[in-house]
């Protein structure tokens, strides 16, 4: 394990809250940004990383330490995702008003425009992908997590994480192809 | 390297940190193989487009609130009792504090339990020195008597060892 999150974890199990709220800081930015890239909306992904950190709150005191805390946060993370998806899988659209909003507010108009229309572009085609994808391409292309660790979070082998990564990406491939040509007309 | 190896080998190479010599030999393959060639562009592409999406950050003092809640939230929790001692036992000094007071309780338990002392000795066993004492060695000696005392008192009574023995005269 990572020796800050080592010494944190041991912090918090010795009775020290202040670590915990440590490792919340530490990676609060990341667990949102994984949950955002799958629910792809501020408010479920706010509910998401908050509900990510109550039940690390919870298990923390029993985490042996062998796996990387980070892959764990994140198999929470995407496990609560996925649960998350399940249950609401009507409303699993992308919120694209939210999307455009949200694009390079400091940059001049026209340049606005285009990352806007190449972040809505970017999250239809990654949210037209079936969740378990979603997640390896949130995880591989936008946390740079290794093949090795996806699977862990994922629970499946390597060899299935870049299978289902070469076919996640021919398919935005097809998306972007479409969604960013329409954009551009 | 076959075209399978290649393809494998491509998405690390795009994706991912893949080191030289593997690169090398990917590189070595695109140059012979146009139909490789063209995949790795439109992978390249495809991620280049995607990791152009910046990362989507929560609006402008989002965080506060979110610890604030999630404080309360933490505070709100059950907490079993075996996690509320494992806590406590975990604060920092009490493992020290415990220790004196298992020590301290030990050594009360030990003097309240100890066994009971058996009926008040008469006065010979009180004062076993006494049948000796006559009354020439009272005379001449005053104080003896009460030395015997203060040494009996002092030194634990019946129990301790006796300082001098007096043996008993014969018949």
């Amino acid at each position: 394990m990572d020796h800050e999150d080592a010494v944190l974890v041991a912090a918090f199990k010795r009775g020290e809250e202040s670590a915990f709220t440590a490792l919340v800081i530490k990676y609060r930015e990341t667990v949102y940004r994984i949950a955002r890239r799958m629910v792809a909306n501020h408010e479920d992904g706010a509910d998401i990383a908050q509900e990510v950190f109550i039940r690390v709150h919870r298990a923390l005191p029993r985490f042996d330490g062998r796996a990387q805390l980070r892959t764990w946060l994140y198999r929470i993370t995407v496990n609560l995702c996925l649960d998350f998806q399940e249950r609401r899988r009507r409303h699993a659209w992308v919120d694209l008003d939210e999307v455009v909003q949200e694009a390079a507010v400091e940059a001049g108009p026209a340049a606005q425009a285009e990352a806007g229309a190449l972040r809505q572009a970017v999250a239809a085609a990654v949210q037209s992908l079936p969740p378990r994808q979603r997640a390896m391409v949130a995880l591989r292309l936008y946390q740079d997590q290794a093949y090795e660790d996806i699977a862990r979070i994922c629970g499946c082998s390597e060899g299935t994480v870049k299978a289902t990564m070469f076919a996640a990406l021919r398919k935005l491939r097809g998306s972007l192809a479409e969604e960013w040509s329409e954009e551009r007309r | 390297m076959t075209c399978r190896e290649a393809r494998d080998a491509l998405l690390e190479v795009t994706t991912g940190r893949t080191p030289p010599d593997l690169r090398r030999a990917v590189a070595a393959h695109l140059e012979v193989c146009a139909d490789c060639r063209t995949e790795a562009a439109r992978l390249a592409d495809t991620v280049a487009l995607l990791r152009a999406d910046p990362d989507p950050d929560p609006p402008a003092g989002f965080w506060p609130g979110f610890m604030a809640q999630l404080e309360e939230r933490i505070a709100q929790e059950p907490v079993s009792v075996w996690a509320r001692l494992r806590r406590r036992i975990s604060v920092p000094g009490f493992g020290p504090a415990a220790a004196t007071a298992i020590v301290v309780v030990i050594f009360v338990a030990s003097t309240l339990l100890r066994p009971a002392v058996g009926p008040a000795p008469d006065a010979q066993t009180a004062n076993p020195v006494a049948p000796y004492l006559t009354d020439s060695m009272r005379t001449l000696l005053p104080s003896l008597e009460q030395t015997v005392q203060i040494w009996q008192s002092g030194l634990g009574g019946t129990d301790a060892d006796p300082l001098y023995l007096i043996q008993p005269e014969g018949p």
